[in-house]
């Protein structure tokens, strides 16, 4: 400090030594902010660029890498990567299914796009995705239903936490006031390192991940009550009436596969009860959206069958193992080579 | 808006801030404009709300004005009424309709959301009032009055400022002497209310929520009743993360509100712990309920009904439920056997007095917290299975309890850390503002819990 600073300041009436103590307090508040500034636009600007789930957005990677473990996050880049051709759509039901299984079986090159925890509506919004970045060849597109379609009222109702939607699909500047939380630093850290070839992806680029599910005692399941009552008599599906409009605006030449998913035997209605009915119209609200396009195929595993009463392929009551889950891609597998719905 | 948002750090504090630095030339313009971003903050929330609080506003001051002018103490008491009946309808009304219905007296429920802070600027009306009323209040300028309930970093939850300590402060210059020094020490209050948010509170929130959820269906197993033991320390952390932002807030714009949190866990006593969590409540219940209940002048049997009396009305003041009553209850009940205990017996040792405050403190936020008695029985009941090693959120409820156990009040951490200009403080505190708003993006982050009393 010089000598002429150093001297009283008659403006503030303050001593040297205040006037210093002060100078010293304003480097503090600048060494805050500035600290602040520049390290906050650092690691936002990084992520951005990163682009730790791959969306294509504001980065010069195009490449889609899977650097996150959150099924939420990691399969906005999953559905626009070029590399498949084809989808599995739906929720912790359709999850565990095995893309391979059923690529191997039919030729396509499958992603696995079902989310656990997602309504219909967040299984559309991925679907929407998928056919966005893959709208300019044929494609495969498997719907796994579970009871969720079924269900009456608003289909975004009962959401377990809010989906990210704005991964799959949001203006720009939704998807940067968003970006910046920790899943997203940790991600876009560790694509780095994918990309530098130091760590293996936390996940199969196809977006499949082994389900170690806690298997529920089995006497738990034994003990479930059947459902009996109607919860709706009215017999009406918002959430199927979704799913409609939204196969209605697919191309003529899109494959389609719908699957109803297997739940434990005991999950199932009472034979002839009021909730059996509402059940079989909902199957048959679906098969009729089915049946009003080409190229469909149609499984219905909602019934009470082998796997379905076999609780050694639950881990609860509707989660199936990986050995059953297999099973149910062979079932898809077959119904898509019944309709001839394989890859030439 | 929330403290702990993008919209209220990143674009309504820097531009309340600049605004305010603008306009600090202008002594006429200071509080105007201060009230105008009140109104703003507070209007975005729900601007429904905003014409309850500016009728709030001019119907105080106007009645303040009409008693200042014919003396009459029946224009005070029709204040206070109108201030707690308003309070009460939109906070009691299905609460006593639940009692009525209940007793079997039909009563239906309206469906009112509970405006933003109604129960903090209540109790702000009330205390003005109350102390015009005694004499020791003068009447202030509207603006003056309008700052005093709407000032932004204080009308939603607190502290609880008395109008003597905050009034004269609004609409004094910012950049006084001693400003930079001052806005240091806002600036680490504001850092350090954010990490005992985000770092402590909300992971704690995260453990203890599916436990309370689970209490209200049935019995809880596996000992997880041991995790939900955590939540004295998330409201703690909550509340004393939002007082600390609230003051350094303020302390930027060159006011000073007074300390809310004065480190409750290390109390010897339960007297002590009051004097020490939320403080500015507990002198607000000490001097404007539990001293006109006659407090300690009138014998001992009028001295325990009025600090029941007193806790009850606080633990009522926090929700509407009968949880909320049996937790003031509990509270006057502990401090009135402290009360017999000294007059009979000498104190115990500091550590047993600081082993059954922080027992008897922490057991009894669980019923505050329950949802019903049933709920918090489960609870309790479930506090006699050992909890197992590997306890979901275990690791989050220590870290908590250990800083509130260990650390001195943010307060003195602040002091600490603002003795002298360091420049590695500033940098630190940049890297820990940096943390906060990336985990701030997680939409987990759970509201203030003392947003909804």
């Amino acid at each position: 400090m010089t000598l002429a600073t150093a001297q009283t300041d008659p403006a503030a009436g303050t001593s040297s030594t205040e006037a210093r103590e002060a100078l010293r307090w304003r480097r503090w508040l600048a060494a805050f902010l500035l600290t602040t500034g520049l390290l906050g636009t650092f690691v936002y600007a990084g992520v951005v660029l990163v682009d730790p789930f791959s969306t294509g957005r504001f980065t010069l990677m195009q490449g889609v890498d899977v650097a996150s473990r959150n099924a939420r996050l990691l399969k906005g880049g999953v559905a626009r990567d070029p590399r498949f051709d084809a989808a599995v759509f739906g929720s912790s039901t359709g999850f565990p299914l095995d893309p391979r299984r059923i690529g191997n079986g039919t030729g396509w090159a499958v992603a696995q796009l079902a989310i656990p925890a997602s309504l219909p509506p967040s299984q559309l919004l991925v679907a929407r995705t998928f056919q966005r970045y893959h709208s300019n060849r044929a494609n495969l597109q498997i719907y796994t239903l579970d009871e969720l379609w079924c269900r009456p009222g608003d289909p975004a109702a009962g959401a377990w936490g809010a989906f990210p939607e704005w991964v799959y699909e949001s203006p720009d500047r939704e998807y940067l006031s968003r970006i910046l939380f920790p899943e997203a630093l940790t991600a876009a850290a560790r694509r780095l390192v994918i990309r530098a070839g130091l760590m293996e992806a936390p996940a199969r680029a196809d977006g499949f991940m082994t389900t170690n599910l806690t298997p529920v005692p089995r006497t738990k399941l034994a003990a479930l009550v059947r459902p009996s009552a109607n919860p709706a008599p009215d017999n009406r599906f918002p959430a199927l009436e979704l799913l409609a409009a939204h196969i209605a605006a697919l191309p003529a030449d899109s494959r389609l596969a719908f699957a109803f998913m297997p739940p434990y035997v005991n999950m199932l209605p009472v034979a002839g009860s009021p909730a059996e009915a509402r059940l079989q119209a909902c199957k048959a609200r679906a098969r009729e959206i089915a049946g009003l396009r080409p190229n469909t195929a149609w499984l219905d595993l909602m019934t009470e069958n082998a796997l379905t009463t076999n609780a050694m392929n639950y881990y609860d009551e509707v989660h199936t193992t990986p050995a059953a889950a297999d099973e149910i891609a062979a079932a898809i597998v077959g119904v898509l080579k019944e309709k001839d719905l394989v890859k030439r | 808006m929330l403290f702990n948002s993008y919209a209220f750090l990143l674009v309504f504090l820097p531009a309340a801030i600049a605004i305010a630095s603008v306009v600090d030339r202008y002594p006429n313009r200071r509080r105007p404009v201060l009230i105008a971003l009140s109104l703003i903050f507070y209007a975005y929330w729900d601007v429904r709300f905003l014409p309850l609080m500016v009728v709030s506003i001019l119907a105080n001051w106007y009645l303040a004005k009409a008693y200042a002018a014919i003396r009459s103490g029946a224009l005070i008491a029709a204040g206070i009424v109108g201030n707690l009946a308003v309070l009460g309808f939109f906070k009691y009304t299905n609460f006593l309709a639940d009692n009525f219905a209940a007793l079997g007296i039909p009563a239906g429920h309206i469906d009112v959301a509970l405006p933003l802070g109604i129960s903090f600027f209540t109790f702000h009306h009330v205390m003005y009032l109350v102390d015009l009323r005694g004499g020791r209040a003068p009447l202030y300028s509207l603006d003056r009055y309008a700052l005093y309930i709407c000032y932004f970093p204080q009308a939603i939850s607190g502290p609880l400022a008395r109008w003597s300590e905050v009034m004269d402060q609004f609409g004094q210059q910012m950049f006084r002497p001693g400003w930079e020094e001052r806005c240091a020490f806002g600036v680490t209050l504001i850092v350090l209310g954010l990490l005992q948010k985000v770092l402590l509170a909300d992971p704690v929130g995260a453990a203890v929520e599916p436990v309370f959820a689970e209490a209200l269906k049935g019995p809880v197993i596996d000992g997880k009743s041991w995790i939900a033991l955590g939540f004295a320390f998330q409201l703690f952390f909550d509340f004393s993360g939002y007082s600390d932002i609230a003051i350094g807030t303020a302390l930027i714009l060159g006011v000073k509100l007074p300390q809310n949190f004065d480190a409750p866990f290390r109390a010897t006593s339960i007297r002590d712990f009051w004097r020490r969590w939320h403080m500015t409540l507990s002198r607000f219940l000490r001097d404007y309920i539990y001293i006109p209940l006659g407090g300690n002048r009138f014998g001992l049997s009028r001295q325990i009904a009025a600090l029941l009396a007193t806790m009850a009305l606080g633990g009522l003041w926090h929700g509407a439920g009968w949880t909320f009553v049996i937790w003031g209850v509990l509270q006057g009940l502990a401090i009135a056997c402290a009360v017999l205990w000294r007059r009979t017996l000498p104190g115990p040792p500091a550590l047993v007095g600081w082993a059954a405050t922080a027992i008897f403190s922490i057991l009894s936020f669980v019923i505050f917290r329950a949802g019903s008695i049933e709920a918090a029985w489960h609870i309790y009941e479930g506090l006699m299975i050992l909890p197992q090693y590997r306890l979901e959120g275990r690791n989050a409820v220590l870290a908590a309890a250990a800083c509130a156990f260990l650390l001195p009040p943010t307060y003195e951490i602040c002091r600490r850390l603002t003795a002298t200009p360091q420049l590695a403080v500033p940098a630190g505190l940049g890297v820990a503002m940096v943390a906060v708003l990336v985990a701030l993006g997680e939409s987990q982050s759970y509201q203030f819990i003392y947003f909804q009393f």
